[in-house]
C-alpha cells in the first residue's frame, strides 16, 4: 500500500482576487513505502506548494490526500500527528534553530509530540547519530556550529519525531561540494538502513540521478513527468524547454550516439557512463577502423 | 591592479576582560596578483578563508600582517578608504541583504549618490549599468518582486554604477537556482569581456570557473593551487582532497583515462570530451 | 493578517497626486489631520469629506486599498467608540439601565471620533499609497531638515525608515517561513493561555531576531562597501523640487482651509 496518495489536488491562492494563481493543477501521485523520490521543477513550478500539502501545512482547494489510507481532510483527522509522520525539512532549515544547545533543539519536536524529557532526549540522540553529529557538540550552542553541522542538527530535529516519510526541500543549498555529498550520502544511508520513504527536492540533476528511484517533474503546477530517472532524462529536450536540464552525462551520451558511437544513452551517472563508454570504446577498437562520423 | 603580499588575517576572540582567548587564522600568508582585465576565480570550501580574503580587497577588513594594494593604494591607508571602496566594488552572497533601495533604479543610484556624483551623471550611470546587466525593463520594479538571479544582477548594476576598476563577487550564486546562476555568470562574463572590468569571482561551483583566466584554490587560509582552469581541472584527486569537485564531464574524462582510454588532461566541456573520444 | 497593513504599501499608478512633491503631500496630510481636530461640526466634516473624496479620485488608487488600512485599527476604533458612548453622561439620556447610560451627546462624540480616526487613517493611506517609501523619507528628511541645527540626526532617521520599509515585506515572509517550519515540528501558535502562548512564541522569535541581526550586519557591510558614510557630501539621484502641480496643490489646500473655517463660522451663526 502506498504511504501517500494525492488525488486530483488543485490549489488556488488569492482565490477570487485579481492575483489569483493556480499553484497546483490536478496533481495525482502515489508514493509507495520505502521509495526514494526526487522532485524537480524550476522555481515557481509548484513543487514547494506540493510538499507543504503533504504534511497539511497548506490545504488543497479541491482534491484528496491520503496518508496510510486515511483521508487527511477527514473530520477527525489529527493534523498534528500527520506533521510528525510526514517530516518536512525546509530550505535553509538551520534558520529555525533557537534553543541554547544542540540537544535541546533536537528535543523540541519530540517534546511537542508529548514525550517526556527523557524519551525526547533518547530520540534526539538517536537522530543526531543518524545525521552524523558527534556527541561532543550536543552541549554546544547551535549557532556556534559550521554551516554543514547546523544543517544536520536541523534535519535531526525533524528525524527525532520518527517520521514515516521525510521530505527535504533542497537540503544542500549553499553548502560546498563536500558538504553537499556528505549530507546526501547520509540521507541515502538513512533510506537504506531504516526503510524511510524520502522525497528529495533538488535543482541538481546530477544529484537526483545519483540517488533516487523515481523522478517527479513539476511544471506550472502540474506533473509533467513521473517515472524512473532513465525514462525521465530521455525527455531531456522537453526538460530544457521548461527551464530544466538533464545531467551532463546524458548530453555526452546522446552526442556520442549522434557521432556514431554505439553507447547506451540511458546512462545518467558517471559510473554508468564510464562503463558504457569503456565497453563501446573496446568494441570499436577490436573492430578497428570503425571511426566516428564527423557531424 | 590587486596585489596582496604575505597577507595574514586573524580573527581574535576575547573573553570579557579583553584578554585574547583564541586566535583563528583565517588567511595565512597569501600572495595574490591580479592584472587589469583579468577574470580570476577563487575556489575553496566553506571556511577556507576565501571570503575573508575578499573582504580585504575593498578594505572591509584590514590585514593583521602583510599588505593589500589596490592600484597603488594601501588598504590600511584610511585617507584612501573611499577611493578604495569605489575602485573595488563588492557583490555579496545574499541578494536580499545588499539591496538598499525600494525601487530597482534607486538602488543602482545608491553608490553614486554616496560618492557625491552630480544628479545628471547619476542618471546616466544608472541607465548604462542597468543596460549592462540587462535589467533596464525592470527599473521601476520593487526588488522584492524579482527572482534571485535578477536581484543579483541589480546588485551587480549597483556596483557597476560606481565605475569600479574591479568587481569582487563573494559567492554571488550560492543561493540561486541553476537558471539564476547561469544568468549571473553570463552577466559577469559580459562585464569582463565587453567592459573590460577586472573580475574576482569567489565560488564553490566548478562549472563557473571554466571561463576564468586564472583559478586559485584556497584551503585553511592558504593558496594551495594556482593555474588555468585546464591545469586545475586536470588534478581531480587533489581537488577532492580540498573538499571540492569537478564538473561531471571532467570527472568522466578523468575516470575514462584511468581505464586506459587515451584522453587529454583537464577536459572542460562536453564538446571537448565528445571530440576527443571520437578521435581516439 | 499582518499582510493587511497598508502603511508603506505603494500603489504604482500615474496620477496628479503621485506626481506631487513628497513635501507637498506631507504638509498636506499634516494640515488635513490638524484640520480634523479643529472643528466639531457636520458642515466641517462635509468639507473634509469633499476634500478627501476629491484627492482619492485624483490619486486613481482604488478605494478598497484605502480602506484596507482601517482593518488594522478596527479594534481600537470600536474600543474608543465604546468608551465614548459609555463614559459621556451629559446630554439627553436615551437609554439607562444598570450601569449603562447612553446619551445623545455620547453618541455624537463617538460618531465624530470614529469619523475623525477613519479620515486620519485614510488620509495617511493616501499619502503612503501615492508616494514611494524613498520619496517619503526624502520628503521627511527635507521637511525636518531645520532640526539638524539642534543636532537631531535627521538623515540617519530618514535612512533608517527607508531601510525598515524595504525589510518589512522580507521579514514578514521570513516570519511565515519560520512559523511553518516550527509547525512542521509540532509547534502550536494558536492554543493555550496567554503565558503558554507567549512561551510558544520563543521558537519563532529567537530565529527571527537572529535573522534580523544577520541581515542588519550584512546590510551594513554592503552599504559601507558602496561608500555609504552618512548624509555628508551625498548627492541625490532624485532631488526634490516643487513644480506647477505643487503650487496648484497648495492653492487647493488653502481653499480647503478657508472652506473649513467658513463652515465653522457659518455653524456658529446658525
Amino acid at each position: 500500500m502506498s504511504v501517500l496518495k494525492v488525488e486530483h489536488v488543485n490549489y488556488i491562492y488569492g482565490a477570487e482576487t485579481a492575483y489569483e494563481i493556480q499553484a497546483l493543477k490536478d496533481v495525482s501521485l502515489e508514493i509507495p513505502k520505502g521509495q526514494f523520490v526526487g522532485l524537480i521543477g524550476h522555481t515557481g513550478s509548484g513543487k514547494s506548494t506540493l510538499i507543504q500539502h503533504l504534511n497539511g501545512l497548506i490545504r488543497a482547494t479541491s482534491g484528496h490526500i491520503y496518508f496510510q489510507g486515511q483521508d487527511i481532510y477527514g473530520a477527525h483527522y489529527n493534523m498534528k500527528e500527520l506533521r510528525s509522520q510526514v517530516g518536512l525539512v525546509f530550505q535553509y532549515p538551520e534558520h529555525q534553530l533557537f534553543e541554547i544547545d544542540v540537544l535541546s533543539d533536537v528535543c523540541y519536536g519530540p517534546k511537542n509530540q508529548g514525550l517526556t524529557r527523557e524519551e525526547a532526549e533518547k530520540r534526539a540522540r538517536e537522530a543526531l547519530r543518524m545525521v552524523g553529529v558527534s556527541e561532543e557538540f550536543y552541549g554546544h550552542s547551535p549557532f556556534e556550529l559550521s554551516g554543514g553541522q547546523k544543517r544536520r542538527v536541523a534535519i535531526a530535529g525533524v528525524l527525532a519525531m520518527k517520521p514515516e516519510v521525510l521530505i527535504l526541500d533542497e537540503p544542500t543549498a549553499g553548502l560546498d561540494p563536500k558538504g553537499r555529498d556528505d549530507i546526501l550520502d547520509q540521507i541515502a544511508k538513512l533510506h537504506q538502513e531504516s526503510g524511510l520513504t524520502v522525497i528529495l527536492v533538488s535543482h541538481s540533476m546530477e544529484d537526483i540521478a545519483k540517488y533516487v528511484d523515481r523522478i517527479i517533474v513539476m511544471n506550472q503546477g502540474a506533473v509533467m513527468f513521473d517515472a524512473a530517472p532513465k525514462e525521465v532524462f530521455r525527455h531531456y529536450k522537453e526538460l530544457e524547454q521548461v527551464g530544466l536540464a538533464a545531467p551532463q552525462v546524458t548530453y555526452i551520451m546522446h552526442r556520442l550516439k549522434e557521432r556514431g558511437m554505439d553507447v547506451d544513452t540511458d546512462a545518467t551517472t558517471v559510473e554508468e557512463a564510464k562503463e558504457a563508454i569503456v565497453s563501446a570504446w573496446k568494441k570499436k577498437h577490436d573492430s578497428a577502423g570503425n571511426r566516428c562520423e564527423n557531424v | 591592479m590587486i596585489r596582496t603580499a604575505k597577507l595574514v588575517y586573524d580573527y581574535i576572540k576575547r573573553d570579557e576582560e579583553g584578554n585574547v582567548e583564541e586566535v583563528d587564522r583565517a588567511v595565512d600568508h597569501v600572495d595574490l596578483d591580479v592584472e587589469k582585465g583579468d577574470f580570476v576565480a577563487i575556489l575553496g570550501h566553506n571556511g577556507s578563508g576565501k571570503s575573508t580574503l575578499a573582504k580585504h580587497i575593498n578594505a572591509i577588513l584590514v590585514p593583521s600582517e602583510g599588505t593589500v594594494w589596490i592600484g597603488d593604494m594601501d588598504t590600511r591607508d584610511e585617507g584612501h578608504l573611499w577611493d578604495i571602496r569605489q575602485s573595488a566594488g563588492m557583490v555579496f552572497q545574499n541578494p536580499d541583504n545588499q539591496i538598499i533601495g525600494t525601487i530597482v533604479e534607486e538602488d543602482v543610484g545608491f553608490g553614486p549618490e554616496n560618492m557625491g556624483v552630480p544628479t545628471k551623471e547619476i542618471w546616466e550611470r544608472v541607465d548604462e549599468s542597468l543596460k549592462a546587466v540587462g535589467m533596464t525593463a525592470y527599473r521601476h520594479h520593487s526588488p522584492n518582486k524579482l527572482s534571485g538571479g535578477q536581484k543579483q544582477r541589480v546588485a551587480i548594476a549597483g556596483v557597476v554604477a560606481m565605475h569600479p576598476k574591479c568587481i569582487i563577487l563573494d559567492e554571488p550564486t550560492a543561493m540561486l537556482d541553476p537558471n539564476g546562476r547561469k544568468e549571473v555568470i553570463r552577466t559577469i562574463r559580459a562585464l569582463n569581456q565587453v567592459e573590460d572590468v577586472t573580475v574576482l569571482l569567489i565560488t564553490h561551483y566548478m562549472e563557473e570557473v571554466v571561463y576564468a583566466d586564472k583559478v586559485v584554490v584556497m584551503d585553511e587560509g592558504k593558496i594551495v593551487m594556482r593555474g588555468t582552469p585546464r591545469e586545475i581541472f586536470s588534478r581531480v584527486d587533489e581537488l577532492k582532497q580540498y573538499r571540492l569537485d569537478v564538473p561531471q564531464v571532467t570527472l568522466l574524462a578523468h575516470e575514462l583515462k584511468k581505464e586506459g582510454i587515451p584522453l587529454p588532461d583537464g577536459i572542460l566541456s562536453i564538446d571537448e570530451l565528445v571530440n576527443a573520444l571520437c578521435q581516439s | 493578517m499582518i499582510r493587511d497593513i497598508t502603511i508603506g504599501q505603494y500603489y504604482p499608478v500615474d496620477s496628479p497626486i503621485h506626481r506631487l512633491d513628497p513635501r507637498t503631500k506631507l504638509i498636506g496630510t499634516l494640515t488635513f489631520i490638524i484640520s480634523l481636530f479643529l472643528f466639531k461640526s457636520i458642515a466641517g466634516y462635509l468639507v473634509a469629506t469633499a476634500f478627501l473624496v476629491t484627492v482619492i479620485r485624483l490619486s486613481k488608487v482604488p478605494f478598497k486599498f484605502m480602506v484596507r488600512g482601517l482593518k488594522a485599527i478596527l479594534l481600537i476604533l470600536i474600543i474608543a467608540m465604546l468608551f465614548n458612548v459609555l463614559l459621556i453622561r451629559d446630554g439627553n439620556v436615551l437609554f439607562d439601565k444598570w450601569f449603562i447610560r447612553i446619551t445623545d451627546q455620547g453618541l455624537y462624540t463617538a460618531a465624530f471620533m470614529a469619523v475623525r480616526l477613519t479620515y486620519l487613517v485614510i488620509g495617511s493611506s493616501v499619502m503612503t499609497l501615492t508616494t514611494t517609501p524613498n520619496d517619503l523619507t526624502d520628503g521627511l528628511e527635507s521637511v525636518l531638515g531645520p532640526l539638524k541645527k539642534i543636532h537631531i540626526p535627521v538623515h540617519e532617521i530618514a535612512m533608517m525608515m527607508s531601510i525598515a520599509l524595504r525589510f518589512i515585506p522580507i521579514l514578514l515572509e521570513e516570519t511565515d517561513k519560520i512559523m511553518k517550519a516550527q509547525i512542521a515540528r509540532g509547534a502550536d501558535f494558536e492554543n493555550g493561555n496567554l503565558i503558554q502562548k507567549a512561551k510558544n512564541m520563543v521558537p519563532l522569535l529567537v530565529p527571527l531576531f537572529i535573522s534580523a541581526f544577520r541581515r542588519a550586519d550584512d546590510l551594513a557591510m554592503a552599504m559601507e562597501a558602496r561608500c555609504y558614510h552618512g548624509g555628508e557630501g551625498r548627492t541625490k539621484m532624485k532631488p526634490l523640487h516643487y513644480g506647477k502641480n505643487d503650487a496648484g496643490a497648495f492653492v487647493f489646500l488653502l481653499i480647503y482651509l478657508a472652506a473649513i473655517l467658513a463652515a465653522k463660522q457659518f455653524w456658529i451663526i446658525v
